[in-house]
């Protein structure tokens, strides 16, 4: 797994490559860690070359998710394929992560 | 279930498996193949050899002889540490449950995350409440196994059992003991994980509604035999007496009750 | 039988190093947990049983050398009878019939329950899981409960001496501590270290074994106390030939 960053209007883009799986998730804990120690407001993550995701994927998101909840940020998923979107859908996640299709409706979702 | 690509089209090949217990024969030359992203059902009679017959997939058990292939690896073959790779992307509901009974329901399920990766604890009981979400059991994690009802005892198994995100799953009557709407979750469950993440699945059960709501493929131990296979359309339709009285449930037919034969009278009456 | 037994002890000796070669290892928390089931709940027990035993030996020693005229004796007769034998022999023996005992029950148990092949199942290697914990801490903990016990004894010794027997509080220390070298308490831990080793290994190997319910527990469990009984005399008295006779 990689993850590449750039920031577009101010709100960082993280683009995540590969499998999340039990070996690579404390990796993406440990890149989420400091975006969430440092508050970061509005925050992307671009599931677009994600190939799968495990239980423990999903439970580092949610570890963000309550961080994001706890200062009152912002997190956006962008670009799911279907089969990873499927992952989420089984443990009824869809309903609490905002979702979106591509990158500029996820940015407009951050936005508003 | 990473999208790896498989070897083999089966996810499970076994071929002429046989075995025997002293001079008893439990399994003799059972085939059949479990194609990926389906679900197979194993179904027969009590005391017909099916929770043996998982037991040699799993590879607790060794056959006298034939093969077991998983993705086209022949596992019978493996030494332990070989095997123990191939096993890591099981997970297997005993019949009993199982359960580590030192250990609260939480810490069943977090054991083998917490055995086999580096993940942090935090993470490994977010897991937890994921998977225990899915068997209908939230809020139950500090409960053990001896506080809870043997339905209760089923589902944390199930639980446990998806708690790696297995690519094979193994449920030996995962549904026994459960009341109707709890069979529809696990069913649910089952096909859901098969159709939507491609996992593959071995079901043993006794419950024909659950079977026919499930199963892709069917198998059907007879004695230790296999005496039919296909889809659910083709059992249904297969005319073989034994079959048809199994899945209809009729107390009178071919399979041979220990009800009111004059054998029994006979053996009675013999001192 | 034998066989299996060497290869679950060589596998288990093997898995305790295996973090040392880069290998996943056993857990500290596991371990702990062992050394206090094992150790820290024989204490009461074991001090107990050596306490009482300090006293019978300086009695009988009195009633003997009262004879002879030397009751200073008995100071080195307790001493060197406690550090070199009774201290190791009494603990194990209590270890034995309570821990070793428990761990056959318990890994017993689990095995007719179906919990060892679950674990197999998991790819969790149940002697490195199961065995390596609690064969560790009866290493740890033997020797430790022996030099508790040993000390324990050997006050009672001199309580009783000094008590009843009116011997001279000191002196009688002073006649203690020349009757015997350091050797003796190296010896006797070396023999606590080793009762360890084949309490461990044996009371685990039976409880592994078991097959057929609750029954085969309990027999299983009878079986793993003889065997230990015996294999730790054996021990004891190959342990002193080597030691003293050789
Ligand atoms: N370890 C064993 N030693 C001897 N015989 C055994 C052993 N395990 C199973 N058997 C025998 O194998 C036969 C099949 O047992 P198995 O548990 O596979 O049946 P099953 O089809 O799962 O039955 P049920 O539906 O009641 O669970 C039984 O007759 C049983 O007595
Ligand atoms: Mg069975």
């Amino acid at each position: 797994m990689q993850i590449n960053e750039r920031t577009e209007d101010n709100i960082p883009i993280v683009s995540i490559v590969g499998d999340i799986d039990l070996e690579s998730s404390p990796k993406l804990r440990a890149f989420l860690k400091p975006k969430s120690s440092q508050k970061t407001p509005r925050l992307l993550l671009d599931f677009a070359q994600v190939t799968y995701i495990d239980s423990s994927g999903l439970a580092t998101l949610i570890e963000y998710f309550q961080a994001v909840q706890g200062f009152g940020g912002k997190l956006a998923l962008s670009s799911l394929t279907p089969r990873v979107k499927n992952v989420f859908e089984i443990v009824r996640l869809e309903q609490i992560f905002s979702l979106h299709p591509d990158i500029p409706s996820a940015l407009a979702a951050l936005k508003a | 279930m990473s999208e790896t690509k498989h070897k083999s089209p089966y996810a499970v090949e076994v071929r002429g498996l046989s075995r025997s217990f002293g001079p008893r024969k439990i399994l003799a030359d059972v085939s059949f193949q479990l194609k990926h992203g389906e679900i197979l059902t194993i179904m027969g009679g009590s005391g017909c050899g099916k929770s043996t017959l998982l037991r040699h997939i799993i590879g607790s058990l060794k056959p006298d002889s034939g093969e077991i292939y998983i993705d086209g690896t022949e596992t019978t073959k493996l030494d332990d540490e070989e095997f123990s790779k191939v096993r890591k992307r099981f997970g297997m509901l005993f019949q009993t449950g199982a359960l580590f009974n030192s250990m609260t329901v939480g810490e069943n399920v977090a054991l083998p995350i917490l055995e086999s990766s580096d993940v942090a604890p935090h993470i490994a009981d977010l897991v937890v409440k994921l998977k225990l979400e899915l068997v209908g059991l939230t809020g139950f994690e500090n409960l053990k196994p001896a506080q809870i009802s043997g339905g209760m005892k089923k589902r944390v198994a199930m639980a446990r059992a998806l708690a790696l995100d297995p690519d094979l799953l193994f449920c030996d009557e995962p549904t026994s003991g459960l009341d109707p709407v709890m069979t529809s979750v696990i069913d649910t469950l089952t096909v859901d994980l098969t159709r939507k993440l491609g996992m593959s699945a071995i079901v043993v059960t006794h419950d024909m509604t659950s079977a026919f709501r499930i199963a892709t493929q069917m198998v059907f131990l007879f004695e230790g035999r296999v005496v039919a296979t296909g889809t659910p359309e083709e059992i249904k339709a297969n005319p073989n007496p034994i079959l048809q009285q199994f899945i209809n449930g009729y107390a009178d037919g071919p399979i041979p009750l220990k009800l009111s034969k004059d054998d029994y009278l006979k053996r009675l009456l013999q001192s | 039988m034998l066989l299996a037994y060497a290869q679950l002890s060589l596998q288990a000796f093997a898995s305790i190093f295996a973090p040392l070669f880069g290998q996943r290892g056993w857990r500290l928390s596991a371990l702990f947990k062992q050394m206090v089931n094992i150790g820290v709940a024989s204490m009461p027990t074991v001090a107990l049983a050596n306490f009482l035993l300090g006293i019978v030996l300086a009695m009988q020693g009195a009633g003997q050398f009262e004879k002879l005229g030397a009751t200073d004796l008995v100071a080195a007769l307790v001493t060197f009878s406690i550090l070199r034998e009774i201290g190791p022999l009494i603990t194990a023996v209590i270890v034995i019939g309570r821990s070793g005992s428990s761990i056959t029950a318990e890994l017993g148990t689990m095995k007719v329950e179906e919990e060892i092949e679950a674990l197999d199942v998991m790819g969790i290697d149940p002697v490195k899981y199961l065995v390596v914990p609690r064969l560790l801490a009866m290493l740890l903990m033997m020797p430790v409960l022996t030099v508790l016990g040993e000390g324990v004894g050997l006050f009672a010794g001199w309580l009783i001496s000094v008590t009843s027997l009116h011997l001279d509080p000191i002196f009688y220390i002073h006649n203690a501590t020349a009757a015997v070298e350091q050797k003796d308490l190296w010896t006797g831990l070396l023999k606590a270290l080793m009762f360890g080793g084949v309490v461990g290994t044996v009371c685990c190997f039976y409880g592994m074994q078991v097959e057929g319910g609750a029954e085969g527990v309990g027999k299983a469990t009878t079986k793993a106390v003889v065997t230990s009984l015996t294999a730790m005399l054996a021990m004891d008295a190959l342990l002193t030939t080597l030691i003293y006779f050789i």
